[in-house]
């Protein structure tokens, strides 16, 4: 490969790299008003919130959770790989990242059918949180769970369709394309984890001990 | 690769930590680790997993500048929800404990728990 053409390449990665940053930035406006709904209706009714994510599977929670933090580190794998030339081990750690990434979306689907079955449905005849006076309170935080894990499971289902894509583009063939279509699209999927990072704290963990 | 599994080996601890913390009664420090933890997390995420740690200048300002256009969401809605007095409209009516928690006359919240952090 020449210098002219590794100059072209390197022009043509830093513009996909701030494209796919400034559709992040734009993402992060999309997920933040929930944060934002969350801590409202945490100040609030702070004891239903509490009560209501108390009555949420802290196992599942904390299952998925590592099983996106590795998905993570398979995908910066892959990349790593990939740079180096090693297209079959790369696709190999893609696999591991679909995976993971199907591993992930079972929980979270058996997770919404215990919440079916317990009646944590808002809006459902017989909705019920344990130890909350105030119930439909505790429904506004059940509607947060489901809209804000609902929205991240549909990013992540994207996720991992991009990342059978690059799987299946990545090879000797398309050469450096591929591994740029790898590092934007591991991008996107970093930023899905870190949405998750604060999901699962905000839905799993508060007033965990009280 | 030595660095990549260093740093999920990190985030492993961290969400140990963090699990394991939040099932000790603390009282508010709870919160705190928790978002000290995510925010922890995300830094080494973005600054390892997602190279901004080698990055050139243009990425890294769009990351702050999405965090930055976040706080003033944030701060600025909250600077009217926790502020001001939500009034009830007509259409609202009674009946649900959220909308019995204001006031029906005034408006003004009347629950102990929010009056308490409204002063």
């Amino acid at each position: 490969m020449s210098a002219a053409s590794d100059t072209v390449d390197a022009v043509t990665d830093a513009r996909a790299r701030i494209g796919m940053w400034v559709f992040l930035a734009s993402e992060i406006m999309f997920f933040g008003p929930i944060f934002l709904a969350y801590l409202y209706g945490r100040y609030a009714w702070t004891d239903a919130f509490e009560a209501a994510s108390r009555s949420t599977d802290l196992l599942c929670g904390t299952v998925n959770t590592a099983v996106l933090l590795t998905s993570s580190l398979f995908v910066a794998i892959a990349l790593l790989l990939a740079r180096r030339g090693d297209v079959g081990q790369a696709r190999r750690a893609l696999g591991a990242v679909v995976l993971l990434g199907a591993v992930f979306l079972l929980i979270k689907a058996y997770e919404y059918g215990q919440d079916w079955r317990e009646g944590l449905v808002p809006g459902r005849a017989g909705f019920h949180v344990e130890h909350a006076v105030d119930q439909a309170a505790a429904q506004l935080f059940y509607f947060v769970y489901f809209f804000s894990t609902l929205l991240h499971a549909l990013h992540m289902a994207i996720g991992i369709g991009l990342m059978l894509y690059c799987r299946g583009r990545l090879g000797t063939r398309t050469g450096h394309a591929g591994v740029r279509r790898l590092e934007i699209c591991g991008l996107y999927w970093h930023f899905v984890d870190i949405v998750w990072i604060f999901l699962y704290p905000a839905l799993y963990l508060a007033g965990r001990s009280s | 690769m030595k660095t990549l599994i260093l740093t999920w080996v990190a985030l492993m601890a961290l969400l140990c930590i963090t699990a394991l913390a939040s099932l000790l009664p603390m009282g508010p420090i709870n919160a705190l680790l928790n978002i000290a933890i995510a925010v922890a997390k995300t830094t080494l995420v973005a600054m390892f997993f997602m190279h901004l740690r080698h990055s050139i200048a243009l990425p890294r300002l769009a990351a702050a500048a999405a965090l930055v256009m976040l706080s003033l969401l944030f701060i600025l809605s909250s600077a009217d929800f926790l502020t001001r007095h939500v009034q009830r409209s007509a259409w609202q009516g009674g009946g649900s404990h959220i909308s019995a928690r204001n006031d029906e006359a005034t408006g003004i919240r009347d629950d102990e728990s929010v009056h308490g952090r409204h002063d």
